[in-house]
């Protein structure tokens, strides 16, 4: 357990959060926390998400790279989430390719 | 609103809705997919088998003529038809077994030929290949046919013309929030499960059943709602892999172990040794495992920190081990060999019984028709075919049924006419959609949880009339209107798509445990403790539920052997198992 500093780039601006973390969370995990037990205002990606690497859909950028959030795991004490493309719809969620 | 129109309208894009788009379009109609998420990478088809190794399944005599190396020349149809029968316990409707039967070397001829460097591994009658290489082989096809496409979109309500058939369906565009409608001659429903009742499943995330709870709002009747099958290895720890099948996938093998929190293994506890071997070595296995796992952590109190068991695998040395890697090449590599690393560095990994496949749905006839007027519906969605237990491939079914429902979809729409909505109902269904922007200030989030618990706790592993009667109470307790979006926005709006998930779960739900509350016996996937018999004498009969009540239709059993009278659940598996072709 540990606690982890994500700031997330919403459409209005950078917000940060302080968010709890154990082994094994994906940075989809996180965002699935920080929406569960903070912030049910953000968008990201979600439904319908295979949640094992198999449907590509969950980009994002992870301090500063572009990848599938099911798959980064969260193991970083500080997260930049972006979003993946500049064509944004809604602080995660860009149109899809 | 825009409107858009097309002679036949698929909903859903895994094997069944490609297949059956293909199929319309081959029968000469114009075809259209509205899918809830990617056209190729979405619901439950990429997942099948951990997209590793999803079994594909014809008779072995069929199989044996593909030139692949697999089969079995002394098998037959006549022996498999009779064995998926023997597989449902009876209940299996027979016109959909002999459909799937007869056209299972089709679908199965058709991934063949469309991968030609595709070796598969397989058995007498399966040939195992990724989740994804069934998409992109269905997905190749509907592109060469021009198949439109409209993709993350989800479907909101089914609409009807003002002669009560149905005329198409409204959708929500999930990323833009606009609602839209699809005019249709015909309508195909092609969605899948109903994952997202349970707490625990190993779907993707948009299984909410929507294709069903449309079809029950509008009227359709419903069969055998109350069969669920539970896969019992699926892993419930490290988060980011919960949900994942692939310890199931791996576990038909010597080295496994499934042991409680004390490390002790627990099968024989639970039950008779001739059902520990048939847990441990055939295809059967997965409502025995379920029904022990449930009594170690339920009734023993021996769940691990995640609520279930550990699945383990012992080697007896570096060759041993090498063997089974060969076995499992997978293993070797990716997410695949860090799960396998896990398991090995940690002394197992953590798995539970995960609400994994519907044998319920939808009531189809052979051409999939369903009971409304210019509603067809195929795959998982549907019910019936597979009676009280699968044990046949779901991905098979997918293709052979998306092909007939396409094909009379098509036949359909070539001798109809495009018929104009009801206004009433296009005004309501659109009205009832965007609820949670005029109703209540509750995040529906916490409706999907409450719905959660009471159905895995009422309608799991293993039931009985009490805590059935009292899932079913609290289920009609729920308000929606006490539920409403958290933000104002309709691009992209997750407490919406909350809101519409739980209205389509708490509709399937109420289903599930009102036909489950009218079986009183146990039989295949479906288990009571206090009717822990199965019963030939009273139940060889089907539930059909419809505007919200069920009655029970007796099953045909002219062509296979069933023995009279009751006998105990695990034996009945027992004596099932000593009729089959294969055992």
């Amino acid at each position: 357990m540990k606690t982890i500093k994500v700031c997330i780039k919403r459409s209005e601006g950078f917000k940060e959060y302080m968010v709890e973390t154990e082994e094994g969370m994906s940075v989809m995990d996180v965002l699935e926390r920080i929406y569960d037990e903070q912030d049910n205002t953000l968008a990201f990606f979600r439904h319908e998400a295979c949640h094992q690497e198999a449907c590509g859909k969950c980009l994002v950028r992870v301090n500063g790279k572009v990848c599938l959030a099911c798959g980064h795991e969260a193991a970083e004490d500080e997260l930049v989430l972006e979003p993946w493309s500049d064509k944004v719809v809604r602080d995660l969620v860009c149109e899809q390719p | 609103m825009r409107t858009i129109t097309t002679d036949v309208l698929i909903v859903g894009s895994g094997g069944a809705g490609l297949r059956a788009a293909a199929a319309a379009a081959d029968g000469g109609a114009k075809a259209l997919i509205v899918c809830k998420g990617k056209v190729n990478r979405s619901g439950s088809t990429l997942l099948a088998g951990a997209n590793v190794s999803a079994d594909v399944m014809c008779d072995g005599r069929s199989m044996a003529s593909m030139g692949i190396g697999i089969g079995d020349e002394n098998d037959s149809k006549e022996k498999f038809y009779k064995d998926i029968i023997l597989e449902g316990v009876w209940l299996n409707d027979r016109g959909l077994v002999k459909q799937y039967v007869e056209n299972a070397p089709t679908v199965i001829r058709e991934i063949v030929e469309n991968n030609k460097n595709l070796h598969p591994k397989g058995d007498d009658r399966e040939i195992g290949i990724p989740g994804s290489t069934i998409i992109d082989t269905y997905y190749k096809m509907i592109r060469e046919r021009n198949v439109d496409v409209v993709e993350d979109s989800s479907l909101l309500d089914l609409l009807k013309a003002s002669d009560g058939s149905i005329a198409g369906a409204l959708f929500l565009d999930l990323i833009h929030g606009e609602i839209f409608a699809v005019n249709a001659k015909a309508t195909v429903l092609a969605t899948g499960g109903m994952h997202n009742c349970y707490s625990f499943t190993s779907g993707t995330t948009g299984l909410a059943g929507e294709g069903q709870a449309a079809a029950i709002r509008a009227g359709a009747e419903m069969i055998d709602m109350e069969m669920v099958t539970f896969c019992p290895g699926v892993i419930t720890h490290p988060m980011k892999w919960r949900g994942s099948i692939l310890p199931y996938i791996i576990h038909t093998n010597d080295q496994f172990r499934l042991k409680n929190v004390d490390g002790e293994e627990f099968m024989a506890k639970h039950l008779p040794q001739s059902a520990v071997d048939l847990a441990l070595h055939s295809e059967w296995n997965k409502m025995l495992l379920c029904y022990a796992m449930h009594k170690e952590v339920n009734q023993e109190g021996k769940g691990d920190a995640y609520g279930g068991v550990t699945f383990d695998l012992e080697f007896k040395d570096e060759e041993d081990e090498q063997v089974f890697l060969d076995h499992y090449p997978f293993l070797k590599t990716g997410t695949c060999n860090e799960m396998f690393r896990y398991i090995k560095d940690h002394g197992g990994i953590p798995v539970y019984g995960a609400a994994h496949y519907f044998d319920g749905g939808i009531f189809v006839d052979p051409s999939f028709a369903t009971s409304l007027e210019g509603l067809f519906a195929a795959g998982e969605c549907t019910g019936g075919t597979f009676g009280s237990n699968r044990v046949s491939a779901a991905t098979t079914q997918m293709l052979v049924q998306g092909l007939e429902a396409g094909k009379s979809a098509a036949a359909y729409a070539a001798g109809a006419e495009l018929k104009a909505f009801c206004p009433v109902c296009l005004e309501k269904a659109e009205k009832d959609a965007l609820r949670p922007f005029e109703e209540g200030k509750e995040d529906p989030r916490r409706l999907k949880k409450k719905i959660n618990e009471i159905v895995s706790a009422g309608a799991g592993v293993v039931r009985d009339e009490k805590g059935m009667t009292e899932a079913l109470a609290a289920l009609e307790a729920q308000d929606l209107s006490a539920y409403g979006v958290t933000v104002d926005t309709r691009a992209y709006n997750r407490s919406w798509m909350d809101w519409l998930e739980s209205r389509s779960m708490l509709t399937c739900s109420k289903a599930i445990l009102a036909s489950s509350l009218m079986r009183k016996e146990s039989r295949g996937v479906f288990i009571r403790s206090d009717y822990f018999y199965t019963d030939n004498d009273e139940y060889l009969v089907s539930t059909r539920y419809k505007d919200g009540r069920v009655r029970l239709e007796p099953v045909d059993q002219a062509d296979v052997p069933v023995p009279a009278g009751r006998l105990g659940y695990i034996e009945n598996i027992e004596d099932v198992i000593k009729r089959l072709s294969y055992s």
